[in-house]
Order: C-alpha cells, then structure tokens, then sequence
C-alpha cells in the first residue's frame, strides 16, 4: 500500500467512524425513547403505537405542548 | 386576510402527530436510499473510478471530502431557513429540528476539515494553510459547534432556542463567504469543479460517482436529522407526561 493509500484510507476510515458512530447513537436514541414513552404512556395502545413510533392514539403531543 | 398566520402551510406540520406519522413512512426509505447509494457510490469511488492523471489515487478522497464540503454548507442553510421559521412563526418543531441538526452538521464539517487535511498534506505538502476557503470554513464550523453548544445552555430551553435561532440566521451570511472564496481571494485551496457556470469540468468517470456518492451522503445525512427529531419529539412528550404523573402523585399525597 503507497503512501497515498493511507491518507485516502484514514479519509474514509474517519467518515465511516463519525457517520457509524451518530447512526448508532441516533438508533439507540430512538429506541430507549419508544421504550420509555411506552412505559409512560397510561393511555390505551400506548404501546402498540409507541412500538410503532408513535406516542399513544390521541395522545400526540400537539404544538403548543411543544412550545410550553 | 383573518387570523391564519402567513406561515399557515408550515403550521400544518407543526403538529408533532402528524410529523412523527408522516416522518415513520418515511424514514424507513431514506435509510434504505441511503444505504442503497452508497453500497453503489462506495466501491465505485474507492475501487472502480480511475486515479487521477495528477493525483493518483490520492483523488479518492475527494469521493467523500466534496460531499462533506456541501453538506456542512447545504445543512446551514436548512439550519438558519429552520431558525428563521422558529423566530418568525414561533414553528416549534422548527426549533427542535434546528437543536437536532447542529451536532450532525458540526460532525460533517468537522470531517470536512479533516478528509480536506489529509488530502492538502500529500497535495500541497502541507496539513493547513489560512486561505480563504478552509478559514471561512473553520469559522462555519465554529457556528455550528456554537449553536449546538448555546441551545443547550440555557435552563429555559425556549430562550436557548431562541439564542441558538438568533446565532444559526447571523452566522448563515459566512455561507457565501466560504462558497465564493475560492473566486473572490486567492487561495491554496481550487476553484469550483462542479458546481459552476461553465458546467462541471470533471470527467464523468469521476463525476458520476462523486454525485452517487454525493446523494448518498446527502440522504444518510438527513435520516440522522430526522431519526434524532423523532426521538426529540418523544423525549419531549416523555418529560411531559413525568410531569404530569408527578403532579398526580403530588395531589395524591397532598
């Protein structure tokens, strides 16, 4: 391997890191916060929906829960 | 006119519902291009594409550095379009995209800097020069490492938005700084390849693999942004409904 493989490998080798480490941090994010709203979540079908991605049937959190 | 705001189109999507409804179909298919483009774009850059009359093979690098290079501008834009909503519209989904998207974006850039290192030391001989072009982009990375940073800051997560969306619409006129350097001072760094009037001046052996690899970042890009809005939006629901449950237990005790 040249020397310019290696700064072409260290280039990608970088890149596969960063973007592997945010996928996997974004993934676990995401699944220990359905988890965690399906525990909550008191309503019926929280679950089912949490499971799905989704916050309990009507339950959704609307805009203006989000801005208080 | 009435009461409906003029962002009244935007606030169709300011309901978290609708967004993490719409957001779950589509989120499985940004993954699965992404993944799809770069298995394609990938091999072809590293294996498949021809080394450069010049370069050799060092060229490679530009496969992942270019696409870095626009995201880190393409992803300020949609940073300081989502502030501006956030202040104007008070668009609160606006505010947490725009929370959700700097990490990322600092990352981007920050891989940009060093992908653009690593190809300037076997290049120009030398790891950093403070040219135009990579200052301007140092300081694009500072904005996005500060806004990350200053919305996260503030005990009142409203203020700290607000701060953040105040700093993102500011900093976004450091964009054409860093786009048009390359025109305006003399630097180390070279002109615009692609993305100019005269059409790209690239062969397509190595533009067309540097687009699919382009799109495919672009996409792997914004599945992270929204998978961490989703998960934002929920974590938000969560904090509340924690709330709620410790009221409830206050009133029981009380």
């Amino acid at each position: 391997m040249t020397l310019h493989w290696w700064y072409v490998a260290a280039a990608w080798g970088l890149a596969g890191l960063g973007f592997g480490a945010m996928l996997l941090l974004s993934l676990q994010r995401l699944a220990a916060a359905k988890r965690r709203l399906a525990l909550l979540d008191p309503r019926a079908g929280g679950r089912d929906a949490a499971a799905r991605g989704l916050p309990a049937g009507d339950g959704l959190p609307r805009a203006k829960e989000l801005q208080g | 006119m009435g009461g409906r705001p003029s962002g009244g189109g935007l606030h169709r999507f300011a309901n978290p519902g609708r967004f993490l409804r719409l957001s779950a179909r589509v989120s499985p298919w940004l993954w699965a291009a992404a993944a799809l483009l770069l298995a394609v774009g990938v091999p072809w850059a590293l294996v498949f594409s021809p080394p450069d009359w010049q370069q050799g093979e060092t060229v490679r690098i530009m496969y992942v550095h270019v696409p870095m290079a626009w995201l880190s501008m393409a992803g300020y834009v949609a940073l300081a379009a989502a502030s501006a909503t956030a202040l104007i519209w008070r668009h609160p989904l606006a505010d947490l995209f725009a929370r959700e998207i700097s990490p990322v974006g600092a990352a981007v850039t920050a891989l940009c800097l060093a992908t653009g290192s690593l190809w300037g030391r076997p290049m120009w001989g030398t790891w950093w020069v403070w040219d135009a072009r990579l200052t301007s982009v140092l300081v694009l990375f500072f904005l996005w490492v500060g806004h990350a940073a200053l919305v996260r800051a503030f005990d009142d997560e409203e203020r700290g938005a607000r701060a953040g969306a105040i700093l993102a619409v500011i900093g976004a006129i450091n964009v054409p700084v860093v786009k048009f350097s390359v025109d305006f001072f003399n630097t180390l760094h070279q002109p615009a390849s692609v993305a100019r009037l005269g059409g790209p001046s690239l062969h397509v052996d190595i533009l067309y693999p540097l687009l699919v690899c382009a799109v495919g970042f672009s996409l792997l890009f914004a599945a992270l942004v929204l998978t961490r809005t989703r998960a934002a939006v929920m974590e938000k629901r969560i904090r509340q409904l924690q709330l709620a449950q410790a009221r409830r237990q206050d009133a029981v005790a009380a």
